[in-house]
């Protein structure tokens, strides 16, 4: 198996932490996983501030974002990160419990390279976030300047 | 067309043109009747110059009969002819001197110019005027046509220059001169001055400036005039018009015999009001003339007044017409602007007048209705704020149900999972079970609520309206809906259907739910079989899809379309009741209507109405 990349996944519910993490140690891919509980921390960790500030390491190699988070909406982050010019090449996966078109639009329309609705199906859930772990963190290459 | 040139053409049509005509009716009648006065006129003048002449040439030929019986000439004229030859015989002194004693004073008292007297053979005999007395006596009379006719009663000749007088005519008359026995003698000749009757015909009293009088007779083919003319003074016995000649047409009538009167053209080819009369006894034509235009110049006056009060009305009536148009248009025209405005959105423009009139009533009713439209704006406007209101509180709510209600449905559904792979070995059968129920009922759920959520983004997204070919959607439904029916033997009958308007995708949506729903519910026949037409309806066309299913009790048939009522048991037929209710909202919000008729065992069949295009209303007819 190839070297695994950061993964950060930005949501709120420990119960959806949870699930995602045991759904990705399923598959061995959770040893690189940093956890944002809301929007602001996940800004922090990606602009290397606050509680993040000097961390090391590049950007994730993907970032699996929640929508609905306290503080800073997940949107919010998709636009302070698409605007961002080190930020902007970094891909952005949606994945939350909402089928509404209009967030699917905007998410889009912000620049996400994904949108993925969370089903309710344990197994199917599971089967998903192994796909996404697999093609964002493994298969696909990551942008030049990424990993420091 | 503007107002103004209605108005304008209205007063034209209705005012001038009557007017005009009424005019030209008024002068015509006037002309005909003066034409009648003027000829009357001109009759009364010519009947009284012919009876003139006719008097004149009678007092002449009683002069001549009453000379035939001078005893002197009985008694002297043959003493002349006896001592013709022997002039100096006292005889025929004194013979002469007796008669020209008589003669003279015949001809002073009557204005002939010269008396003479012939034998019967035509030999002047006596001549009373000195001067002619060597030219004439001892010599036959030069006019022997006067002598012949002479001999038997008064003969008038024609016309002829007078060797008496400067650029003078005379006449003469000859008649017979008897002895008391009756026996002829000889012939009395008396040459008649034509001043007198040239003086009768130059006095145009009462005709006018350009009225004039003539005399001519006939000679051949011809009208040969007899005196003066106003254009040209030597015309007597001079100017001759043909009868061929399309003029002087009163003397050519005349000449020939004929009395009348009338509109004519003159020897010099103008217009005349004239009267002609024949003289027979001279054989004479008499024509009285005026020149018509001058005739009818105080008519022609008359054209003048309704002319000029024509053209003053219409100049009137133009004002009148354009200021009465201004006041109705104008009215109207700030009407229209308020209209503009309210169009607009202006719900506070008033256009009420206080004109009594039409209008006014007009723009105040316009006022009152523009109260009443601004009421029911505010009321529209409050009733959509309410609604959008409502809406967006619905919006809210489908977003939190999308979010936050299927988190915890799958937190249950997920750790329920884990615990049943942690603890399967160590469960008995009966918590196995509710293990599983726990699983399947947290999907159901989800499904249930994914199903509301996509009910309610049907009623809530927006419609593009467009014509959709129906018989290709319906084709392209049935390829997407072939894996459902692998293994299975399906005989499709789609009709010919016509366009109707909508939107695609809910259409689609729509036919996939229907479609999908017949081939489920044919799933236990060996043959399933599935219709799809339409009938052409009054008003609107019915699209319909049958089948051969294991069909319904028409009783239930109006709970087919509630949310999530169901008439099978989840046993028999999956699904969870959510796609006729989609499909009664989709068909609903194309204005249509959809019901369904079925029977238990039979089949079902679902009728529905959409709007048409007008291609599909064509098809209709």
């Amino acid at each position: 198996m190839a070297e695994l990349n950061r993964i950060l996944l930005v949501e709120d519910d420990p119960n959806d932490v949870e699930l995602t993490v045991t759904g990705l140690a399923e598959y061995n891919l959770a040893n690189e996983v940093i956890i944002a509980n809301d929007g602001e921390e996940a800004l922090d960790y990606l602009f290397r501030r606050g509680k993040f500030a000097g961390r090391s390491g590049g950007n994730p190699a993907v970032v699996l974002l929640d929508l609905k988070l306290p503080k800073v909406g997940g949107l919010e982050v998709l636009r302070s990160m698409k605007s961002d010019e080190r930020l902007r090449l970094v891909p952005v996966v949606i994945l939350t419990s909402s089928r509404e078109e209009r967030d699917m639009v905007e998410g889009y329309e912000l620049g996400t390279n994904a949108y993925v609705v969370k089903p309710v199906d344990f197994h199917q859930f599971v089967d998903a976030i192994k796909h996404i772990g697999a093609f964002w963190a493994v298969v696909n290459e990551p942008p030049p300047g990424g990993a420091e | 067309m503007s107002i103004r040139v209605k108005l304008l053409s209205a007063f034209l049509a209705f005012s001038i043109i009557p007017m005009v005509l009424l005019g030209a009716l008024i002068f015509a009648k006037a002309r005909g009747e003066f034409q009648a006065i003027r000829i009357a006129q001109l009759e009364t003048i010519a009947d009284l110059k012919k009876d003139k002449i006719e008097f004149f040439f009678r007092e002449r030929t009683s002069d001549v009969m009453s000379a035939t019986s001078f005893r002197n000439i009985r008694q002297h004229l043959p003493v002349l002819e006896r001592y013709a030859g022997d002039k100096g015989n006292p005889e025929y002194v004194r013979a002469w001197e007796a008669l020209d004693d008589q003669m003279r004073q015949v001809q002073e008292a009557h204005g002939y110019l010269n008396i003479m007297l012939a034998n019967t053979a035509g030999t002047v005999l006596y001549v009373s005027d000195a001067r002619l007395k060597d030219r004439y006596r001892d010599k036959p009379l030069a006019d022997r046509r006067a002598y012949e006719e002479g001999r038997e009663r008064v003969y008038f000749t024609d016309i002829f220059r007078s060797a008496l007088k400067e650029r003078g005519f005379e006449m003469m008359a000859v008649a017979p001169a008897k002895d008391l026995k009756g026996n002829f003698i000889g012939e009395i000749i008396f040459e008649i001055d034509m001043e007198p009757i040239y003086a009768l015909i130059r006095d145009t009293t009462g005709l006018g400036r350009t009225g004039e009088e003539l005399i001519a007779k006939r000679d051949g083919d011809a009208v040969l005039y007899l005196s003066p003319i106003r254009s040209d003074p030597d015309a007597a016995l001079k100017r001759r018009i043909s009868f061929t000649e399309k003029k002087g047409f009163p003397a050519q009538r005349a000449v020939r015999g004929e009395s009348g009167s009338g509109l004519a053209i003159d020897y010099s080819g103008v217009e005349v009001l004239a009267a002609w009369r024949y003289i027979p006894s001279l054989r004479w034509g008499l024509v009285t003339k005026i020149v018509a235009s001058e005739a009818f110049a105080p008519v022609s006056h008359l054209k003048t007044v309704p002319v000029s009060l024509g053209l003053a009305i219409m100049i009137l009536g133009i004002i009148a017409a354009v200021l009465i148009a201004r006041s109705l248009s104008e009215p109207i025209k700030a009407l229209r602007r308020g209209a503009e405005r309210i169009e607009k959105g202006d719900l506070q423009c008033r256009v009420g007048s206080d004109a009594k009139d039409e209008i006014g009533h007009l723009s105040r009713a316009f006022d009152c209705m523009t109260v009443s439209l601004e009421e029911m704006t505010a009321k529209l406007t409050k009733k959509a704020a309410e609604l959008e209101a409502a809406n967006k509180e619905l919006e809210g709510f489908s977003y939190s149900v999308s979010h936050d209600l299927r988190a915890p449905l799958r937190h249950m559904a997920g750790f329920a999972e884990l615990l049943q792979k942690k603890e399967w070995s160590r469960l008995d059968e009966t918590s196995r079970r509710y293990m599983t129920v726990i699983v399947d009922a947290s999907k159901k759920m989800g499904r249930l609520i994914d199903d509301l959520l996509a009910f309610s983004r049907i009623g809530r997204s927006e419609m593009r309206m467009v014509s959709v070919d129906f018989t290709k959607l319906v084709g392209e439904t049935i390829e997407e809906l072939r894996h459902d029916t692998e293994g299975r033997e399906v005989a499709w009958s789609v009709g010919e259907l016509p366009d109707v308007k909508g939107d695609a995708a809910l259409l689609s949506l729509m036919l996939a739910n229907l479609i999908s729903n017949a081939l489920k519910f044919t799933r236990p026949r060996p043959r399933a079989e599935i219709e799809l037409g339409c009938l052409r309806g009054q008003d609107e066309n019915v699209f319909f899809v049958r089948d051969n299913g294991v069909g319904f009790d028409t009783r239930y048939s109006d709970k087919l379309f509630g949310v999530f009522q169901r008439l099978h048991r989840q046993e028999e037929f999956e699904g969870t009741g959510i796609g006729l209710a989609n499909v009664h909202r989709i068909v609903a919000r194309h204005g249509g209507k959809i019901w369904a008729e079925g029977t238990v065992g039979e089949g079902a069949t679902f009728y529905f109405t959409l709007p048409g295009t007008e291609e599909a209303q064509e098809w209709q007819n």
